[in-house]
């Protein structure tokens, strides 16, 4: 059940509205209501075979979303700040279109913006977990009902006419006789009217926007060279360049900065700041190099001298964190039941997130006051962090949200938005701040590396036990879920978020019948910096459990494909396996060295197939055709959900084939992209398809993630099969199985 | 500092800078134009491609003495106001971009490929894009749009289509 209809249950009533000046500006709130009106007309029940961790954390914060802010100018256009990031999943294109049709506007009389962190959330702003859509669909189609409400109720008045004859359409208010009036024109009226008649919310089949492709909202800017990205702000016109050296080896500190008046002394060099960074929250301190421009930051940076503390963990390099890690990894315990058994150990490397912006901020901290621009996709947190460790009251710091160059996970985390701010504050002026690609790899968070012990067990012909036994360094997720509370709960108790989350999340779901099926995770505290990347756990877990389904079926003698027809336990599930397998022609004949592989992954309530075909004949395998087969839910753009997609089909080619870090003596050995390999144009398919399912359902599932583990393991499946060997091993081009 | 010439997007520039500032650099923070973005700083990623004189070059790695005297395109001075170059107006029809970050870097590339090669195959793209990373794995859109300027698609001239305007930062 959504919210929105436990707001009919429990009778609340939408209510306060606020008036910015002479228009019509919403700020609803849910408030609990004695009796009286309803809000009628909301869609099917949700989806709730599956309850995933979000579910709960959407019912609990959901109502804190009402609280949108929608405008209607006088000029007939509409300004909408979403309480999210855009990283190029494109949520603002998504949800302005959401919120457009449920307004009866058009889309392009829209000025989409992100809200700047506010407390007012509570728990509800942050981009993550795949939630944005999913969270933000009923409180867009509910406040957009309660506007339309008041601007029709506006016109009423204004012509002696019940509400209830009156339509809305395209911007206009239009009457039985055909008269219309613009909502710029009702706005004024429209901010003190009550209107008499309950809103009603738009029915999926009067939606004309939502449902249609389209493409993202600032793809001109894109294409132009006018997107503005975080570097390229000029509100702060004195913020100077400015770049960190970085520790040695993780966790090591600042002792001292050896040749600071021989750097200073180089032309354009404007500061050097030692900065302590936050350790309890892993945040790495360094030096940072204020400069004229970022390219005599870096010469700078180059010339300088720091020596560095030893690090916690300088006597341990990939072999050392292995052994650690098998340590505390619990054995699989089916015993040999006699028909057949498979034991898999398979290793996945740190990766780093590694968006193609690296991490930027631009702050400016005052006595009384620091300002950031950024992009955390949970800015409560850096707020409260800010204010503190910098010593100042929450509401004296502001955070700016902008859309960044990519994410991945690695902006649940604030790290440059605080370093920007201890920076400016040390420094006594305005930084532009930024990571070199270096720096970004070298002390940026990470995928942490993960060891996962399989073993799965055959009788009477059947799968009768499937095990699985992650051990990881602990994912810190100190970050929380959007608010202050559950980051001060995870800060305690890091270590039971992360088992509490991958349970709950999809991490721990095996979604075939395989008898008696067991997932546990261990994790142990290192002090390499990580975070949640794309899809958390389930990105090393369910690609794992993925590639033994495949030797799981060649075990059986059966075909891939059937056996997980066979096993897989409900239609929906078939129905997305049928449709990539008949969409990608599997079993169709192909030159030796050339296979295809599948994978199936759910998670979010939506659920995805890949059947991608690699070629192996080469010096490095290349993924020659991919076929998608998804079920969202309910698809509002599908030009979104496709590149979505498409884009976690590269994801998972990488982490499969290319991307691994290594740890030598408490440093990262990777800095740049010559040893920190991703897919490229020659990695990527010539041919390539993505085939959404017609909606299941009357509410969008997450779709930014979900593509991940079935991409990775279609990949290591293909390969599998073209080869003949067993992939165990990632990046498979490093250690070649 | 020697104070050099050269034009940016058609405009005269004048800059004064050591002759071996990289280009990027120069371009960014002397001269403000932002149209060409950082990734790597060491000729990796492609992200700061621009053509100067009718090639393709990294300008985090080109010394900005290198083009005193010479013609500098970013990606903002491919359009002619509203009026699209054809490679970005197949960049906007097949909807290209996610982040968009790497964009400007990759559309410069597939001009300067496009130039030389009006008909590139799949291997021809492939080899001329290898210099260009996409972390949201944007590439068969990329293939697709530099397929369909070569197919001889879109005139120049074209629009983008109206959408939601982005406001970057609440107010």
């Amino acid at each position: 059940m959504s919210i929105v209809d436990k707001v009919i249950d429990r009778r609340l009533l939408l209510k306060g509205f606020l008036v910015a000046g002479p228009t019509l500006a919403v700020a609803a709130r849910l408030d609990l209501q004695p009796a009286g009106a309803t809000i009628p007309g909301v869609g099917t029940p949700m989806y709730e075979e599956h309850s995933d961790f979000m579910d709960e954390y959407i019912q609990l914060s959901e109502p804190f979303l009402y609280d949108l802010l929608v405008e209607i100018k006088p000029d007939n256009r509409v300004y909408f700040e979403i309480p999210r990031m855009e990283v190029g999943q494109g949520i603002m294109t998504t949800i302005a279109t959401m919120m457009a049709d449920n307004l009866d506007v058009p889309l392009e009389s829209m000025d989409v913006a992100l809200s700047k962190a506010d407390p007012k959330f509570q728990d509800s702003q942050w981009t993550g977990a795949s939630n944005s859509t999913r969270m933000l669909w009923d409180p867009v189609r509910v406040v957009a009902a309660k506007v339309r409400a008041h601007l029709t109720a506006a016109a009423a008045q204004q012509w002696l006419l019940p509400a209830a004859t009156l339509r809305t359409q395209n911007g206009y208010v239009i009457a039985p006789d055909g008269r219309k009036l613009s909502y710029g024109a009702l706005t004024a009226a429209a901010a003190t009217v009550v209107p008499t008649d309950a809103p009603r919310l738009k029915k999926p089949d009067e939606f004309k926007l939502i449902g249609q492709g389209r493409t993202r909202a600032n793809t001109k800017d894109i294409v132009t060279g006018k997107a503005t990205y975080c570097m390229d702000l000029t509100e702060v016109p004195g913020a100077k360049p400015t770049i960190p050296a970085v520790w040695a080896t993780h966790g090591a500190t600042v002792k001292s900065v050896d040749n600071a008046a021989e750097v200073m002394a180089i032309p354009g060099v404007i500061a050097i700041t030692p900065y302590p960074g936050y350790p309890e929250q892993n945040i790495p301190g360094g030096v940072a190099i204020t400069a004229e421009t970022f390219g005599i930051a870096k010469k700078a940076k180059n010339a300088l001298k720091v020596t560095w503390s030893a690090g916690p963990m300088d006597n341990l390099s990939d072999k050392q964190i292995d052994d650690l890690l098998a340590g505390i990894q619990d054995k699989c315990v089916a015993p040999d039941l006699g028909e057949g058994v498979i034991d898999a150990n398979f290793r996945w490397p740190y990766v780093s997130h590694a968006p193609m912006e690296t991490n930027t901020a631009v702050a400016h901290a005052t006595a009384d006051k620091v300002e950031v621009w950024s992009g955390p996709q949970i800015p409560i947190t850096a707020v409260r962090n800010i204010a503190k460790v910098l010593g100042y009251a929450e509401n004296q710091v502001v955070i700016h949200i902008g859309p960044r160059g990519g994410a991945f996970g690695r902006w649940l985390f604030h790290d440059a938005v605080f370093q920007s701010a201890q920076i400016s504050k040390l420094a006594g002026m305005p930084v532009k701040f930024m990571l070199m690609r270096e720096e970004d790899i070298k002390s940026g968070r990470t995928r942490p590396v993960s060891l996962h012990h399989l073993r799965a067990t055959i009788k009477g012909g059947q799968v009768a036990t499937f095990e699985h036994r992650m051990a990881c360094p602990e994912m810190d997720l100190r970050h929380g879920l959007g608010d202050i509370v559950s980051h001060q709960v995870v800060t305690y108790n890091n270590n039971g978020a992360g088992l509490w989350f991958f349970e709950c999340a999809g991490s721990g779901n095996v979604p075939y019948n395989f008898g008696v099926k067991a997932v546990t995770l261990q994790q142990h505290v290192l002090a390499v910096p990580n975070g949640a990347w794309r899809v958390v756990y389930s990105g090393q877990v369910c690609s794992a459990n993925e590639i033994l389904v495949d030797e799981l079926a060649r075990l059986l003698g059966k075909d891939e494909y059937q056996f997980r027809r066979e096993y897989l336990m409900e239609d929906k599930q078939r129905r997305v396996l049928d449709m990539v397998a008949h969409e990608g022609q599997w079993g169709r004949p192909l030159p030796a060295g050339v296979a295809q592989g599948l994978g199936f992954h759910q998670e979010y309530h939506s659920l995805c197939a890949y059947l991608m075909e690699v070629d192996t004949r080469g010096a490095e395998p290349r993924m020659t055709r991919c076929t998608i087969a998804v079920d969202p839910g309910f698809a509002i753009n599908p030009t979104g959900i496709t590149s979505n997609m498409y884009s976690a089909a590269h994801d998972g080619f990488a982490t499969v084939f290319k991307a691994g870090l290594h740890i030598d003596n408490g440093a990262t050995r990777e800095s740049n992209w010559n040893d920190y390999k991703w897919t490229r144009m020659y990695d990527s398919a010539p041919e390539m398809s993505c085939h959404i399912v017609p909606n299941t359902q009357a509410q969008p599932g997450g779709i930014g993630e979900v593509g991940i583990p079935a991409a990775a393991a279609a990949a290591a499946n293909a390969w599998a099969r073209a080869t003949g060997k067993k992939a165990r091993n990632f990046p498979i081009n490093e250690y070649g199985a | 500092m020697p104070t050099i010439n050269f034009t940016v997007d058609g405009k005269p520039v004048s800059v004064n800078a050591d002759n071996n500032e990289e280009l990027l650099w120069v371009l960014r923070d002397r001269l403000g134009v932002n149209s060409v973005k950082y990734g790597c700083g060491v000729g990796l990623d492609g992200v700061c491609t621009a053509i100067v004189n009718g090639q393709a070059v990294r300008t985090c790695i080109t010394p900005v003495g290198s083009v005193a005297g010479g013609h500098v395109t970013t990606v903002a001075g491919l359009s002619d106001g509203e009026h699209l170059h054809p490679v970005q107006q197949a960049w906007v029809d097949n909807d290209v971009a996610q982040c968009g970050y790497c964009q400007a870097g990759q559309i410069m590339s597939a001009v300067a490929l496009l130039n030389k090669n009006p008909h590139p195959n799949d291997d021809d793209i492939d080899k001329a894009m290898a210099g260009n990373l996409c972390r949201c794995g944007t590439y068969f859109r990329i293939r697709t749009a530099i397929k369909q300027v070569a197919a001889g698609k879109y005139a120049p001239g074209g629009e983008a289509k109206p959408t939601a305007n982005t406001v970057y930062y609440a107010k």
